[in-house]
């Protein structure tokens, strides 16, 4: 029997976990191991996948997936009686007291001017955000991890200039499966900070301590921040702090970084134990009476084999032979053991499969998962069901409910839609589009006094205020979509909706997350593109970045207004509604394509916790829409400065270089008098509709408005195309490139090749199916 | 061509040079790289 086949309520012992490569690691560094209880909450709407409670937390995981772990059905799991890990009280200090916990440091206090460099490490969903906002304030950097898409944030530490706090990102093992995990042990192996935090969810704690085990075994100094303790004693639950300090071998402090408690105390140990080089006291988890001792005598082995490999290499000699336990080839390799060496090793793993019954993966998670059950045995009372956990599945009965499911997101996503494109956001634009205008005005107003050349006037006024002022009129935009979008993220709602999407998402090869940025496309593809680095997978980011402008955005309604209402007046309802489907169906067939093709290779694993609904904090909200705002502003006043520049002369200036008001003589008319034999075949062959298209390019809006310029009137151009030209026009302005905000946003995301790969790309296609359009339309 | 010209004149080129500089060192190595370059394959540090 597996998981598929069980029911909901159901609850089943693990007997074998199947699958292969990162998949299955992480299966079992998420808990899914040998011996393990697993019940089933629910399914989702469509079926697919399902939620699952184990150790304490819910994940979700694919039908597929769970095909492939054998299971035996078993009563719901019980209380596990405490463990015989032998311990004494310790007193822990008072407030203000300081250091009666800490051992004596293994090496001599670090000089006064060390910078003290810390990397915050946590599970996802863990509070790691919004600690490190509170240890840093506002002194904050954003940037990113070399040769990959990661975000790294660093600050120092308020009141301690001399320190620097790395938000690592969120991460569940130290395994060399993600790009996230790589760079989280990169980081501590080779930038070598002077101490770690870890943060771990009190509320969840075996399944954060996973991480805590393999972050020990680093033999850096540490300190584990347990978070939400708020949350946990408010439950009726407790942990025996002292008694957990004496068993790990490192500080532990209760903080609640939502309430900003027990931050200062926190400050204190890590600066303490970084400062005096005070070591994790233990490091060895494995217990000679689990299966046999034959995990034990294996690791024991390996360290014996590679102490000399690992203290030449600078990597610390436990976590080098966990890893290579787990059959780590990045470890294996950065250590250079010898032919013999190898050799040794592998007969060590085999004699340890063979003894404990259990592959080395699920071996050494299990002797890690049995560490923690002694631990939380001994120290942890667990709460009861918590509040915040019956709230959420009150929640869910709604928002994930088999019938009210994609309704209620339907009507989420419209609520906020509304909200940001026609209430606050559009309020907001409003002010500072009249704003910019006034500006401009005065501007205008200043040169004409001052007598400024004509051409420059224009090229300021014209170019510059109108070009990059309407570009930086999206501000309140972006930043009130992702106010919206930072609230359904942090209060755990995506979650959800990645849960309900994903069976539908799977058919194009995305994953259920890849809905938000695309739905967002319909408003912006600018936001859209900026909200795919949410996506935990760099494949499907860029897939849905590539995807999302087939997603009509407003932008270009007046294009569809002016031409609907002047070619199709009595079917306006029918015409629009078929164009937003056509870029939906475009969309979906480039998916299948680039599916088997560009993006071909293994599917992503959908294996993601679903953290109870939280409400977000102010400060975190108010800092990620700082950083949005700023990254949107550095692109306007760049690129798009650029461009516009760029734009505009080719508008005003002839192939003499002399300025010129007949547009018909300008170097883009020039230049679209060349290319527009191109359209001839999709019925567009006329330089003043190339030459709107092109003007398109910096913003939707303006293609109309350059028609009417260069057609005369609106009127002139309703006398200059037909009917079926109009239908292939708005077939090519739907699908061509997207705006030269979108295209800036999208080289900030994937790079400039990319970029300019989905200008051109989005072209080929528009083309394409205008050509379809306008011929089958010329046979009816 | 007047002296305003030459200023305004100025302030373009001075704005626009320092926009292309700026789109130029994203692509570069960067001391403190406060681009957001996703997808930058150079280095990235924070200088402390």
């Amino acid at each position: 029997m597996t998981i598929k086949d069980m029911n909901i309520g159901d609850s089943a012992v693990v007997n074998e976990v199947g699958g292969e490569g990162s998949l299955r690691q992480h299966f079992l560094d998420m808990g899914v191991i040998p011996g393990t209880v697993v019940t089933i909450v629910k399914y989702a709407p469509m079926g697919d996948p399902v939620e699952i409670r184990l150790h304490g937390y819910e994940l979700t995981l694919r039908l597929a997936d769970c095909e492939k772990i054998t299971v035996t059905p078993c009563k719901p799991e019980t209380e596990k009686a405490s463990a015989d890990i032998l311990f004494t009280d310790l007193d822990h200090p008072g407030l203000g007291q300081g250091g009666i916990y800490h051992k004596s440091g293994d090496g001599a206090e670090l000089p006064r001017n060390t910078i003290l460099s810390f990397a915050l490490v946590g599970n996802q969903n863990c509070g790691k955000t919004t600690l490190f906002n509170r240890l840093t304030g506002s002194n904050q950097h954003v940037g990113n991890f070399p040769g990959v898409t990661v975000d790294r944030k660093d600050g120092s530490i308020k009141g301690y200039p001399n320190t620097v706090v790395t938000d690592l990102p969120g991460i569940y093992s130290l395994s060399p499966y993600s790009a996230e995990e790589i760079v989280s042990r990169d980081f501590v192996l080779n930038e070598k900070p002077k101490g770690i935090i870890n943060i771990v969810d009190a509320t969840n704690i075996e399944r954060n301590m996973y991480l805590t085990m393999q972050l020990l075994e680093m033999n850096i100094p540490m300190v584990i921040a347990l978070n939400m303790m708020d949350e946990m004693t408010g439950n009726g639950g407790s942990i025996d702090i002292n008694n957990m300090e004496r068993i790990l071998g490192v500080p532990v402090v209760p903080i609640s970084a939502a309430k900003n408690q027990g931050i200062e105390e926190l400050v204190n140990h890590a600066i303490h134990v970084a400062k005096y080089r005070e070591k994790p006291q233990r490091q060895d988890f494995c217990d000679p009476r689990d299966r046999n001792g034959a995990v034990h005598r294996a690791l024991h082995s390996i360290i014996h084999l590679i102490h000399d490999h690992a203290y030449r290499r600078g990597i610390p000699v436990r976590f080098a032979a966990s890893k290579l336990c787990e059959g780590d080839r990045l470890i294996l390799d950065k250590l250079g053991l010898d032919g013999n060496e190898k050799e040794l090793l592998e007969h060590i793993l085999i004699q340890m499969e063979t003894e404990s019954g259990l592959d080395r993966n699920a071996a050494v998670a299990e002797m890690r998962f049995n560490f923690i059950q002694k631990v939380c045995g001994a120290t942890v009372k667990k709460p009861r069901e918590s509040r915040e956990h019956i709230r959420s599945q009150k929640i869910d009965k709604i928002l994930t409910g088999k019938y009210t499911a994609i309704p209620a997101f339907a009507a989420i996503m419209l609520g906020v839609f509304y909200l940001t494109f026609n209430v606050i956001g559009a309020f907001f634009q409003g002010i500072l589009e009249s704003g910019v205008d006034r500006l401009t005005v005065a501007v205008d107003v200043l040169f004409t006094n001052l007598n400024i050349n004509p051409a420059l006037h224009r090229l300021v006024i014209e170019g510059i205020f109108g070009g990059v002022g309407s570009v930086v009129s999206f501000l309140p935009i972006i930043v009130t979509l992702f106010f919206f979008l930072s609230l359904l993220e942090d209060s755990g709602y995506i979650a959800r909706v990645a849960f309900v999407m994903d069976k539908l998402l799977r058919k194009i090869g995305l994953s259920g997350r890849s809905i938000v940025p695309m739905l967002i496309g319909f408003g912006c593809t600018v936001p859209a593109v900026m909200a795919t680095r949410t996506l935990p997978s760099e494949r499907d980011r860029k897939m849905t970045v590539i995807l999302t402008p087939f997603m009509s955005c407003t932008a270009k309604l007046p294009i569809y207004a002016f031409f609907v209402d002047a070619f199709f007046p009595r079917h306006g309802g029918f015409v629009m509604t078929g164009l937003y489907l056509v870029g939906i169906v475009v969309g979906i067939a480039v998916a299948f394509l680039f599916k088997n093709t560009v993006f071909k290779g293994e599917a992503v694993p959908f294996v993601m916790e679903l953290p109870n609904y939280r409400m977000p904090g102010a400060k975190n909200v108010a800092m990620l829409l700082w950083d949005k705002a700023k990254d949107f502003l550095q692109r306007a006043f760049t690129v798009i400065l650029v461009a516009t520049v760029v734009v505009w002369i080719l508008q005003n200036f002839d192939a003499g270089f002399n300025i010129t008001s007949d547009r018909s003589k300008s170097i883009l008319a020039l230049v679209a008098g060349k290319i527009s034999p191109i359209f001839a075949p999709i019925g567009l062959n006329d330089w003043r509709i190339t030459t709107s298209l092109f003007t398109g390019f910096m913003a939707k809006e303006s293609v109309v408005s350059t028609m009417e310029i260069l057609f005369g009137s609106r009127g002139g151009v309703e006398a200059a195309l037909s009917s079926l030209q109009a239908a292939s026009l708005l077939i090519f302005s739907l699908l061509y490139t997207p705006c030269v905000a979108a295209v800036a946003a999208i080289k900030n995301e994937m790079g400039a090749k990319w970029a300019v790969g989905v200008v051109v790309w989005q072209c080929v296609v528009a083309w394409l199916m205008s050509f379809v359009v306008y011929n089958i339309g010329a046979l009816l | 061509m007047n002296i305003f010209d030459i200023i305004i004149a100025g302030a373009v080129v001075l704005a626009v040079g320092l926009a292309i500089a700026q789109i130029i060192k994203n692509q570069k190595n960067g001391k403190s790289c406060s681009c957001n370059c996703r997808g930058c394959p150079h280095s990235c540090k924070k200088e402390v």
